[in-house]
């Protein structure tokens, strides 16, 4: 839909009607703000003396006065303890748990047990970077080997840089005197996964690149014989980051341990009875050997297992009773144990006595499952090695620069140890160099940068053109172009104008957002913190700041920005000093406080606002009167009377004033100081003007300073927050760290218009404050505009009506594509510190220009990022729309390179080399240099578990039905008492088969239903009633309105870290959940519980006052007072207004509603029937119905037995065609 | 001193009523903001996350440092409350959407039409509804406030920091960016 010019303006008549039609709506919200009143109030125990409307009233006192008492006091040591907390990141382990350790240079590998595997599959990494002006071309071999007995598929999680354009794998594979070599082609990911896997299972050996991230890859290799030796070779281009001078190659060696925020997306389908333990599933890798049934353990995926949730026996299982088994089967580890293995049609299973949960086959042995928030978490998730161990790989780097005449002066790899070596071919020269690693066995857990200056004015400005006559050209509105066109391809490389210092030096608004998780655990806080009280200390009086902290939760230290004074910055210093690091890693929270914080207090303010500050000495600006200012005082009211004392006779007129004349209503702006001399109050003004009322407002530069090491696995969803909200701010990154996410930093700072600084730990923090300083204060080159005069340029990137701006002097890069040769000009515009710049060059596009066909790549890649830019957030989702993953495809495709949806695959056809059941082997990373793996993962010692899972399983860390209120505030006091007591020891990994767990046995929160029909269901894969869901459902569906869901929600983080911190485990504190314990509670707020009963029976009601309280529980609140109205006198009935919204009545006199049902069986639907629901659907899986109900009849629906919550619906069904 | 200066104030020394003035004074504005952030701007949600906003004001009422900005401190809370409540109404509309998918079937033909004036009205506020969220954060607030508030350019410099004549301006460009977009969806 495009605006068109008439509907920009419209007429009066339209704003007439919309004016009424806001009235309107506002009215509405003011009724209904007012009619909530009393509710409001009494949820916070504040007694309304206005009686407004009785029975509303009484209706919602009972759910939350009751609990208020101890709401009180649990929500205040809840949130105490829940700040206290560090929040639990995501603490799970590879189920294969393989870790590798040097052995007298035999890199050998051992299992969990300690028994020896055999070397790791990766061998080595070499890696060779030949830079060529400003263009560098890095080349990766990878050199998979098999030192097992058996045919592997080797899968490798590894990083490259998120810059480069992947565009070649090629797979070589030697094998005694052989060596065959086959190309990679690229073909849409699906599709190539399809090619890979149909290959693997026919024997043939195969590989296969994947792009997870832009800077995160995953590389599968399919069938290595034993012996065998496979080299993968990718290869990338990307222009070479240039900044004031200085040229820098970063080439990262490993992925660090991403955060990954959201709930597992497998966890809470798991079947009732089912609960997560800590433990594993498989003692390493292992290959599924078939035993009794074989026909179907070919069917069986090694990743079901590789994936299962370790859970405890499941409460069906009787060890003393036969159990039927889907399948049966034994595992095979690589030290040739064996271990028997059974999975029943539940989607549980046992291995050597172990249960798991198995879920659909996923590839890659991730430490983290997929979750709501990153569906893909498992792909960019590789388990790094215990600390003690190594991965068993390593890497060599070879850069050769050739930079075409140009001196290398200097050359510098800050985190690692470099020699020059003699250039292959020819004569090295003071232009053309080559360094190497020092030793070829470099532990890959750090980046490898290279840092080089050159002599003179280094490389100069170059545009680069490629042209090909091509006959099906690819045109991004999805045709192509018919007959034979100039293909043609334009890369400008352009100097910067030199930093000119400005005088004038707008006021700044600073946010500090350091990241204080658990992966900044160590030296990476330190560094941060550092760097940060640099800043701090660097502000000017003038500047506004603030400072926020992220880990698992957000802390803000003031509620708006204050000014740098000295007590402030001892204030914010002593903050980031007390800032532990621990926890997840939730950015986007931060980030969303950070980009949305309100404006300082620096604004003009009224003579009111300054009536109520303190005169402590402060700077103010205040707008009042010129008749004021004249008169020397303010008049703020009759009592209240500001002296003013100023030297200043007449305040500044601005251009726009010129010739008119002053009165004294003329607003004015004065600066001065808010002080108290001899006991009175004075404004003592050092500064004023008159406001130019045609001007904007001058809003202090927002800038938002980010210091993080970006290790979070929803990097789309952040990028794309900070563009949607980045309108007036503006955001400079800092990675902090020795191999921290540069596509997220970068990225950041590309989406808020600022810059990224990688701040590595043994970097100089002055200089780095200093840059930043210089950076913030002088932007070399803003507002910067491209024209063409003569030629026309198509697809150029950076595309949009601005280029990003120039805080640095960095060499301005534009792509872009042309079809028609010619000659013309390219003009620049921007803005320096002295003023307007421009610059234009002349450009000859030629109709034939076979050398330089990079470029055409290089454009490609950013043309891909281009089009993804605004759909981050579905990217994240898995969810681009066709149309875009269309295009991206066409292009990956068309120039043969990796993008999110194109992979590069290799089969090798010519011989079969196995029987197409390769054993799956994940190859090990390290932990990045200078992080700390309890950070990460808890003590190293700990059994694996992943806490969320632990989470769940402890039904305290998702927020409860706020319905349910009595069993959740039980929890609660029940978690926090046994802080700090031993519970019961964790489970033994492995130990026989555990019987099943007693009285205290696990169940489904205040759902006895579900006991009824659980036992039987082990031989049906559609759950009626998934435990873990059903706490879902209600926890996300559950207002949160009372006082008592709210000091929940905080209150599930320190039950949670208490639990943890006392090695507790999940029996004993679910059992804690039991009847009894619930029924003392209600026994103890009894008294006032009645008094409340009582007064609910006094309404004119057809309903007990217990099955009132069901209903209000049960229902909706809009459903609610549809219900009760429904039921109430005619009379009555009218003094409960419906507004607007509640009227979803259709013609029929019926509302669409939404039931969750526990369970969802033939019965309960029956009944349902029975009281007049019409059923529109289902949802076996969630126990879901939809369908229409009259409001009379929600009350006697709202009180079936099963029938936990209804909602209204108002799913727009989209027809089936 | 201003009105929520006094109120504060009022509370502290245990006024009861304290807490219902301020609640008089501000829900409104609260709530419309609320309707933006609520999933499919569900005005009922959109209570709740009011509601909520003032049970944790509430609390913290003693936190306040600057009175005079207590609309800003506000605003932000609900901004925060709304944002929770949003996302986790939207975990809950996944288990609907599956629901429905296996409801849809049945639905072809079965729209209900409805004629009356009231449903022509109520279909006005619903776009009307949808229209807002269009607007930039600024604009609507200022809409916001120009029919809730009583001193609206006073609200908005404390709020947006706008200037009295730039909060009339922003005004104006937000009406005549609703009206647009209204115009476009009844032409759509």
């Amino acid at each position: 839909m495009i605006m068109n010019s008439d509907t920009n303006n419209p007429d009066d008549q339209d704003l007439e009607k919309l004016d009424q039609l806001l009235g309107v709506w506002h009215e509405d919200i003011e009724g209904r703000a007012k009619a909530a009143r009393k509710r409001v109030l009494e949820a916070n125990g504040v007694a309304d003396t206005s009686e407004r409307n009785p029975i509303l009233g009484r209706i919602s006192m009972y759910s939350y006065a009751r609990y208020l008492p101890y709401a009180a006091i649990i929500g205040i040591a809840l949130i105490v303890a829940f700040l206290a907390t560090p929040q639990l990141t995501p603490r799970s382990f590879a189920q294969d748990g393989v870790v590798m350790l040097p052995d007298g240079g035999n890199l050998d590998a051992f299992d969990k047990d300690g028994n020896e595997i055999g070397p790791c599959a990766l061998e080595h990494t070499d890696v060779h970077a030949l830079v060529s002006g400003h263009i560098v071309r890095v080349d990766v071999e990878q050199t998979f080997g098999n030192p097992y007995d058996t045919v592997i598929e080797a899968v490798y999680t590894f990083p490259l840089s998120h810059r480069g354009a992947v565009d070649r794998m090629r797979m070589t594979i030697r094998s005694g005197d052989e060596e065959r070599i086959v190309e990679g082609e690229i073909e849409e990911r699906e599709r190539a996964r399809a090619i890979y896997e149909t290959a693997r299972n026919a024997g043939y050996v195969s590989s296969l690149l994947e792009q997870e991230r832009p800077n995160i890859f995953t590389q599968s290799v399919a069938n290595i014989e034993p012996g065998a030796e496979i080299i993968i070779s990718i290869s990338y281009v990307e222009t070479l980051e240039e900044i004031d001078g200085t040229y820098k190659l970063a080439f990262p060696t490993v992925v660090g341990p991403r955060y990954i925020p959201g709930y597992p997306a497998g966890a809470i389908e798991m079947p009732p009875g089912c609960v997560a333990r800590k433990g594993i599933v498989l003692r390493g890798p292992a290959e599924i050997v078939a035993t009794a049934n074989e026909d179907q353990t070919n069917q069986i995926d090694p990743a079901l297992l590789t994936n299962g949730i370790p859970i405890s026996p499941p409460d069906w299982f009787d060890p003393n009773k036969p159990i039927e088994a889907m399948k049966t089967f034994q595992v095979r580890y690589a030290d040739g144990s064996r271990e028997p293995a059974a999975l029943f049609a539940d989607s549980t299973g046992i291995v050597g006595g172990r249960w798991f949960f198995w879920q659909e086959p996923k590839p890659g042995a991730p430490f983290s499952p997929d979750t709501d928030q990153v569906p893909d978490a498992s792909k960019i998730t590789p388990m790094p090695v215990r600390p003690g161990t190594r991965a068993g790989h390593d890497i060599s780097i070879r850069v050769e620069i050739e930079t075409g005449g140009a001196e290398i002066v200097s050359v510098d790899a800050p985190l690692h140890e470099i020699v020059e070596v003699a250039p292959p071919t020819g004569k090295g020269s003071k232009g053309r160099k080559v360094f190497e690693l020092a030793s070829r066995k470099t532990i890959p857990n750090r980046d490898f940068i290279l840092e080089w200056t050159l002599g003179n004015d280094g490389i100069g400005e170059s545009i680069i053109t490629h042209a090909t006559n091509a006959s099906n050209v690819l045109l991004l509105d999805g045709s192509e172009e018919g007959g034979t066109v100039v293909d043609g391809y334009l890369a400008v490389i352009l100097n910067p104008p030199p930093r000119v210092e400005d005088a004038e030096i707008p006021a700044r608004e600073l946010i500090f957002v350091l990241d204080t998780s658990g992966s900044m655990n160590g030296f990476p806080i330190e560094k941060a913190k550092a760097v940060m009280a640099q800043a701090i200390d660097g502000m000017r009086p003038k500047d506004t700041f603030n400072l926020i902290t992220f880990a698992g939760d957000t802390h803000i230290l003031w509620d708006t920005p204050r000014p740098a004074t000295q007590k402030n910055r001892d204030l914010a210093n002593e903050f980031v000093k007390s800032r532990q690091s621990g926890g997840g890693t939730e950015m986007m929270q931060a980030i969303k406080a950070a980009l949305t914080q309100e404006v300082a207090d620096n604004q003009l303010m009224t003579p009111m606002e300054l009536a109520n500050l303190p005169a402590d000495g402060r700077t103010v600006r205040v707008e009042l009167p010129f008749e004021d200012y004249a008169n020397r005082f303010i008049e703020v009211n009759s009592d209240v009377r500001i002296e003013i004392e100023t030297s200043i006779a007449i305040p500044e007129r601005p251009a726009s004033m010129e010739g008119k004349s002053i009165h004294g209503e003329l607003p004015i702006e004065v600066e001065g100081q808010w002080t108290t001399k001899n006991g009175r109050r004075v404004l003592v003004v050092d500064k004023t003007k008159f406001i130019d009322d045609g001007a904007t407002d001058t809003q202090p530069m927002r800038i938002v300073v980010f210091m993080t090491d970006g290790y979070v696995g929803n990097e789309n969803a952040i990028l794309s927050e900070i563009r949607k909200n980045a309108e007036t701010t503006r955001v400079f990154s800092f990675g902090i760290g020795n191999s921290t996410n540069r596509y997220l930093l970068d990225g950041m700072a590309e989406a808020g218009r600022g810059a990224a600084e990688y701040v590595n730990l043994n970097a100089d923090a002055d200089a780095i404050v200093d840059r930043f300083a210089r950076r913030i204060q002088n932007p070399v080159l803003i507002d910067l505009a491209m024209e063409t005069d003569g030629i026309q340029l198509l697809d150029v990137v950076p595309s949009g009506q601005y280029l990003p701006d120039l805080y640095d002097e960095k060499p301005i890069t534009i792509l872009a594509r042309y079809q028609t040769p010619g000659e013309g000009t390219i003009t620049l515009r921007g803005r320096t510190g002295s003023g307007p710049w421009s610059r234009t060059i002349h450009v000859t596009l030629p109709e034939d220009e076979q050398a330089n066909d990079v470029v055409a790549t290089l454009w490609a890649r950013e043309k891909v990022d281009d089009i993804l830019a605004p759909h981050l957030d579905k990217l994240q989702m898995g969810a681009v729309d066709i149309a875009t993953k269309k295009e991206v495809i066409k292009l990956g495709k068309q120039y043969s390179i990796m993008t999110p949806f194109t992979s590069f695959v290799a089969v090798e056809k010519t011989r079969v080399v196995s029987d197409g059941k390769p054993m799956l082997v994940h190859i090990p990373i390290e932990l990045p240099d200078g992080t700390d793996w309890e950070g990460f993962f808890g003590n190293p010692n700990a059994d694996p578990v992943d806490s969320r899972l632990e989470q769940i399983a402890l039904g305290i860390s998702l927020p409860e039905e706020p319905a349910e209120t009595e069993h959740a505030l039980e929890a609660d006091i029940a978690v926090d008492q046994i802080v700090g007591t031993a519970v019961v020891p964790p489970p033994s990994v492995n130990s026989a088969v555990v019987p099943p767990p007693s009285s205290a046995a696990p169940r489904s929160l205040g759902s006895p239903a579900s006991s009824r029909g659980r036992a039987q269901q082990s031989t049906n894969l559609a759950f009626q009633a998934p435990a873990g869901n059903q706490n879902y459902w209600y926890g996300q569906n559950g207002r949160t309105s009372s006082s008592v869901g709210g000091a929940f929600g905080s209150g599930g983080g320190g039950g949670r870290g208490g639990v943890i911190g006392a090695g507790g485990s999940m029996p004993k504190t679910r059992g804690s959940r039991s009847s009894r314990g619930r029924r003392s509670t209600e026994s103890s707020s009894n008294t006032r519980e009645s008094a409340i009963e009582q007064s609910a029976m006094k309404a004119p009601q057809y309903l007990t006052a217990e099955e009132f309280k069901t209903l209000g529980r049960v229902l909706d609140r809009p459903l609610f007072r549809l219900a009760v109205r429904a039921l109430l006198p005619e009379k009555l009935a009218q003094s409960i207004q419906l507004t607007t919204e509640e009227m979803f009545i259709d013609s029929s006199g019926t509302v669409l509603v939404s039931i969750k049902l526990d369970p969802a069986d033939e019965s309960q639907l029956t009944e349902l029937k029975a009281n007049g629901f019409k059923l529109v659907g289902i949802n076996n899986k969630t126990g879901i119905a939809v369908g229409r109900v009259t409001p009379r009849q929600l009350a006697a629906i709202g009180l079936l037995d099963g029938v936990r919550r209804i909602v209204p619906t108002n799913l727009e069904f989209e027809s089936s065609s | 001193m201003s009105d929520d200066c006094l109120d504060l104030a009022a509370h502290a020394t245990g006024d009861p009523e304290a807490f219902g003035r301020l609640y008089d004074r501000h829900s409104s504005v609260v709530l419309a903001l609320c309707v933006r952030n609520a999933t499919n701007r569900s005005h009922a949600e959109a209570e709740d996350s009011m509601q909520e906003t003032f049970t944790r004001a509430f609390k913290m009422l003693d936190r306040v440092e600057d009175c005079t900005r207590f609309k800003p401190w506000l605003y932000r809370i609900a901004r925060f409350v709304c944002s929770e409540h949003r996302r986790s109404t939207r975990r809950r509309r996944g288990h609907e959407q599956a629901a429905a998918e296996h409801a849809h079937l049945q639905l072809v033909g079965g729209e209900t039409t409805d004629s009356s004036d009231r449903a022509h009205q109520s279909e006005q506020l619903k776009r009307l509804d949808a229209a807002l969220q269009e607007l930039p954060d600024s604009e609507r607030l200022a809409i916001h406030l120009q029919y809730l508030d009583p001193n609206p350019a006073g609200a908005a410099r404390r709020v947006l920091g706008l200037s009295k004549s730039g909060y009339y301006k922003t005004l104006d460009r937000a009406r005549k960016r609703l009206a647009s977009l209204m115009a476009m969806e009844i032409s759509a």
